[in-house]
């Protein structure tokens, strides 16, 4: 027990430490590299209260694709974030005011005791008990079979996602030149050579195309 | 858990089919494209003949309710393949003279009428929302398929912005019904709504949401923003498209929902549907009254009728979804035509505004005909299917007691005769700028004569559609 107390804390403060570094450190691929250590630590605590496909989820996709994505355009694109930075206190006083209502929101919700932290007893199909079944299997009990069409639905929108993007951004280019084969063998000299007669001295005639 | 999967025949013909189609489109040459509508046609019309012969009479479920079948989804698959025919067949002609990649173009396409048809078809929130996004997804993409025309751009952003957005209220709204009925199935719904003594506020909020979310999908006032921009910088057949297919599609969800699982608590949303009603009608036609350009007319036009159709919905409780179901089919056949008409000038002219209609008559009497008795139905003139449709919207509405919203559909419907006539002046009475006559490929001829044949022959003997309306609205109850 005091095991999991210690852990829980180490990964609490980890968490919050890490997410204050993401806004706070100069460098934005260290804002990132932070990103990633918060995720790591928010698995961690997913996994103490035994959701552990949630805390798998969280860093196949956000560690492994979404923050790599992030780290890429950060390190690609040519934002001057000193600049970006600049007059960032000046913010504080509206964001402070957001900040202290949310907190207060919070508090008391929870002070009023007026949330049930237990799932609703009306509950039609409950979910597994979680002593009993893993909540992975518990998830594919029923992802592969009563929501077989949703999977696949996710699926097709993704496809269309992608068909789409690339419809819609793909551009023939003409400043490349590409070998076509065809073309070159077909050539003849009638239509390749010209032959004009200039004037000498004259200006103005000579075009070169 | 026993899947008959024959059951979702259709599904599967049409999404093999988008498959065939956007594979098709790799292999041939930039002069044989003109292929790729043809197979999308007789593949469609394969979908349409496979499940009216097989699921005729059929009311079963799959995947534990998540999907039904039933004649209700029928009536809206025959009716999703047919239209995605038609909207093919429009397209022809557009997208060779005007856009870029007809293969992925018509993929897309035949990708967001399986959409259509699983909305239709689901009996539970989550898939409806999947099918949702499937459908709005391909729509974005549609939308700003003229890459290079700027509105276009400007038409889908709005569009993915409001979409994306709408969304997020629907699911909203989805997980707060969830968190507190702990199902998302529409007859589970509503046997707990029914054993509930009192409504939670929770709830109350998680379904205002849910119609927050739909009314931005079928343009209802306050949700309407978008439709303007999306409906003129779309791609003409799109914006056909989007006009009927998507408004249709949302109605078919809106309606199994309403019908089966929010029934128990009618007293709760009908108050609300009939404010959305009344203002979308209103403002609607109000609005439109103000546009220069046809297409941007023509969306606040379809915005006015989607107030009648809510008022539909608001009546559903006494009457049925039969008037909602009959005034979709009317609007969709009028609608297709008057879209046809405006693309078939467009494709010569290049002229989308109301001013560049002047003549249309001379130059093309064909065209002019179809669309003048296109705008005539859409105003709802007798012996036109607006009529007919309108007249048992209205009469259901008064029977559910709703006399003065049925009066003030009535006074809009009067509003949206005189912009419907200015169109008509133009075309018929301002001379021409230009009197060369405009060619109209025979294709777009031929589907112009059904549409027509579609208005006036359902306007003069709507039985036979009576009759698959009534055998679907039995279904729903």
């Amino acid at each position: 027990m005091i095991i999991q107390t210690i852990m829980f804390y180490v990964l609490a403060v980890g968490t919050v430490g890490a997410g204050v570094m993401v806004i706070a450190s100069r460098n934005p691929v260290h804002s990132v590299l932070f990103l990633i250590l918060a995720f790591f630590n928010s698995a961690g605590l997913f996994v103490m209260m035994g959701a552990e496909f949630l805390a798998m989820i969280l860093i196949i996709v956000y560690v492994g694709a979404v923050a790599v994505l992030f780290l890429f355009v950060v390190m690609m694109l040519d934002i001057n974030f000193a600049e970006l930075r600049a007059g960032f206190l000046q913010y504080l006083p509206i964001g402070g005011v957001i900040g202290i209502i949310l907190l207060a929101e919070l508090v008391m919700v929870f002070a009023s005791g007026a949330i049930e932290i237990e799932v609703p007893t009306n509950v039609a199909s409950p979910t597994p008990p979680p002593d009993e079944v893993t909540n992975t299997q518990a998830l594919g009990d029923v992802l592969y079979t009563r929501y077989a069409y949703l999977f696949q639905g996710a699926g097709f929108i993704l496809l269309i996602a992608m068909v789409g993007a690339i419809v819609l951004t793909h551009r023939r280019r003409t400043d490349v030149r590409r070998q076509r084969i065809a073309d070159q063998v077909a050539r003849d000299p009638k239509a390749a050579v010209r032959l004009t007669d200039i004037e000498p001295g004259a200006e103005g005639t000579w075009k070169s195309d | 858990m026993n899947n008959n999967f024959l059951l979702l025949l259709p599904e599967f013909i049409v999404t093999g089919l988008a498959f065939v189609v956007l594979g098709l489109d790799l292999f041939l040459p930039e002069r044989r494209k003109w292929v790729l509508p043809i197979v999308a046609v007789v593949g469609l019309v394969v979908a349409l003949v496979v499940s009216l012969r097989y699921l005729w009479g059929v009311s079963d479920s799959l995947y534990d309710g998540v999907i039904r079948v039933d004649g209700y989804a029928l009536f809206f698959k025959a009716f999703f393949i047919a239209l995605g025919g038609v909207v093919v067949l429009v397209s022809v002609d557009f997208v060779r003279r005007n856009l870029e990649h007809p293969g992925e173009y018509y993929g897309i396409l035949l990708f967001t009428v399986v959409a259509m048809m699983l909305l239709a078809a689901s009996g539970e929130l989550l898939t409806a929302y999947i099918s949702l996004e499937l459908l709005s997804f391909g729509l974005y993409v549609l939308v700003a398929y003229d890459r290079y025309n700027a509105k276009s751009n400007e038409g889908a952003t709005k569009y993915i912005l409001l979409g994306a957005f709408s969304s997020a209220l629907l699911l909203f709204g989805i997980s707060q019904v969830y968190g507190l009925l702990g199902t998302t199935r529409f007859d589970e719904i509503s046997s707990a709504l029914s054993s509930a003594d009192a409504l939670s506020p929770g709830l109350i909020l998680g379904i205002a949401l849910i119609i927050a979310g739909l009314g931005f999908k079928v343009a209802a006032v306050p949700f309407h923003m978008w439709a303007p921009d999306a409906y003129e910088g779309a791609p003409i057949p799109i914006t056909a498209h989007l006009a009927v297919g998507s408004k249709a599609a949302a109605f078919a969800l809106v309606l199994r929902l309403f019908a089966e699982a929010f029934m128990p608590i009618v007293e709760q949303w009908q108050i609300l549907l009939i404010g959305l009603a009344v203002i979308t009608m209103l403002l609607g036609n109000l609005v439109a009254l103000a546009q220069r350009n046809l297409k941007r007319l023509l969306a606040y036009s379809s915005v006015g009728q989607v107030g009648y159709l809510l008022m539909g919905v608001a009546a559903l409780a006494a009457t049925g979804s039969g008037g909602i179901m009959l005034h979709l089919v009317a609007y969709a056949v009028t609608n297709m035509a008057a879209f046809l008409c405006l693309a078939a000038i467009y494709n010569i002219t290049g002229r989308d505004d109301i001013a560049g209609m002047a003549g249309v008559a001379r130059r093309a009497p064909l065209v002019g005909l179809v669309f003048a008795v296109s705008l005539f139905s859409l105003a709802g003139l007798p012996i036109f299917v607006g009529f007919t449709s309108k007249f048992y919207l209205f009469n259901a509405a008064a029977a559910q007691g709703l006399l003065w919203v049925a009066g003030i559909a009535i006074f809009s419907s009067l509003i949206s005769l005189y912009y419907y006539l200015q169109v008509v002046r133009q075309l018929y009475i301002e001379p021409a700028e230009d009197a060369a006559p405009i060619p109209v490929p025979r294709l777009t001829l031929g589907v112009l004569g059904a549409l027509f044949a579609g208005m006036v022959g359902l306007g003069v003997y709507p039985a036979p559609l009576m009759e698959a309306v009534q055998y679907a609205s039995d279904a729903l109850f």
